[in-house]
């Protein structure tokens, strides 16, 4: 049997054969195949060699939304990520999520992936089951401020994002208050009974946290409470930033589900996954997902939603629900 | 900015969905260009004395 040394040797030969760069090749084992195909090789150690396209095929956002794992998810808050190297949706479940840490260069992806999310919310929500407080100091969700899933206006002032995370503990505590009058321990029991109204989940997504944080509040108190004590009252945070450090993540409850994109350096990929690999992504969407602290990292391919379908998308749900109006909370104070 | 007094449900329950045909469709990959790369991987693996099976997964 041939060692995984000597099949990655053959890169530059493969490269040449098939006229493409060596940079589009990946050649590593894969210990998740042995139990897909386990009925012909149990206990075989196998290895794949992964082709990138030279050219980008996206997973776009329509088959992803169309897939029978999107389609018969009744959970609101599931997103469609992209497709693995097997060609599976494959889903980040906001509401199991203690929170969602997305990392990467510029060029990489990042952006585009979180404008994804946002449209997945806009396709499958309304704004009574979900609301969002959106913080982009980078202007790279802009084409989403008319939307009337809005708490707040789209925001980029480090002082009125601390004014807003206060705001958001306060909710916390109103609605902690809420269910322990009725005697339940989560938004969806609350949410089933009859006679009440409804509470909206609250997706709050923070986009360059860092920027964010140039004030003379530091928020990372307040971001480490809301992400300890929010999901139970439907409350769920997905943060962004180009550049995680190590102070960062000290500043940040452990454990998050981790989505890196391709890093600059071997050290940032340890830093953030423990292992250096997310510096060999091919940007574009080539992303790694990381469930849980003791799990293999997993390669997908990022759905994606240009920015002109995002233009179709927030016309038409501003000319077709003109009754929904923005609702703005007070949170600036 | 306050607008309404409550805080849950402030708006009506109709709401027009966005229909998927505001998006764009998939584009396929080609299969035929599929089938030539691995027969040529399995040709240079061959030529250096590598066994290769190959699985169609996705």
């Amino acid at each position: 049997m041939k060692k995984l040394g000597e099949i990655k040797e053959q890169t530059k030969s493969l490269a040449k054969a098939l006229q493409i760069s060596s940079y589009l090749i990946r050649i590593s084992r894969i210990p998740s195949y042995s139990t897909l195909i386990s009925k012909k090789g149990q206990g075989e150690i196998f290895v794949g060699i992964e082709i990138a396209n030279d050219l980008l095929i996206p997973a776009c956002l329509k088959s992803i939304l169309a897939s029978e794992t999107m389609y018969t998810d009744k959970n609101s808050l599931a997103i469609g990520l992209g497709l693995d190297i097997s060609g599976n949706v494959i889903k980040l479940n906001l509401l199991k999520a203690k929170y969602t840490l997305i990392t990467g260069i510029s060029g990489s992806g990042k952006n585009s992936f979180l404008r994804m999310i946002s449209s997945t919310l806009l396709f499958r929500t309304t704004p009574n089951a979900v609301r969002l407080l959106i913080f982009d100091p980078n202007r790279q969700l802009s084409g989403f401020k008319n939307i009337p899933y809005l708490l707040s206006p789209i925001n980029d002032n480090p002082d009125y994002f601390v004014s807003a995370l206060v705001w958001v503990i306060d909710e916390i505590q109103r609605r902690r208050k809420l269910l322990k009058e009725v005697n339940v321990k989560s938004i969806s029991a609350y949410n089933q009974l009859p006679g009440y109204q409804n509470l909206p989940s609250i997706v709050v997504i923070i986009d360059n946290l860092a920027k964010l944080s140039k004030t003379d509040r530091s928020p990372y108190g307040f971001v480490f409470k809301i992400i300890e004590d929010g999901v139970n009252v439907g409350i769920h945070l997905i943060i962004s930033d180009e550049n995680i450090t190590p102070d960062i993540l000290r500043k940040l409850p452990k454990n998050p589900f981790l989505i890196t994109f391709q890093l600059a350096t071997k050290q940032d990929s340890n830093l953030i996954l423990g292992q250096s690999i997310a510096e060999k992504l091919l940007g574009r969407g080539d992303m790694l997902i990381k469930e849980s602290k003791n799990a293999f990292p997993k390669r997908i391919q990022a759905t994606f939603i240009s920015p002109a379908e995002i233009e179709l998308l927030v016309d038409f749900i501003i000319n077709n629900n003109k009754e929904f109006n923005e609702d703005f909370k007070d949170i600036d104070s | 900015m306050t607008r309404g007094d409550n805080p849950d449900n402030p708006f009506p329950s109709s709401w027009v969905y966005p229909p998927l045909s505001l998006l764009r469709d998939e584009e396929k990959t080609d299969g035929r260009k599929v089938k030539k790369t691995v027969s040529t991987i399995e040709k240079v693996l061959k030529s250096r004395d590598i066994k290769a099976r190959f699985e169609e997964i996705g």
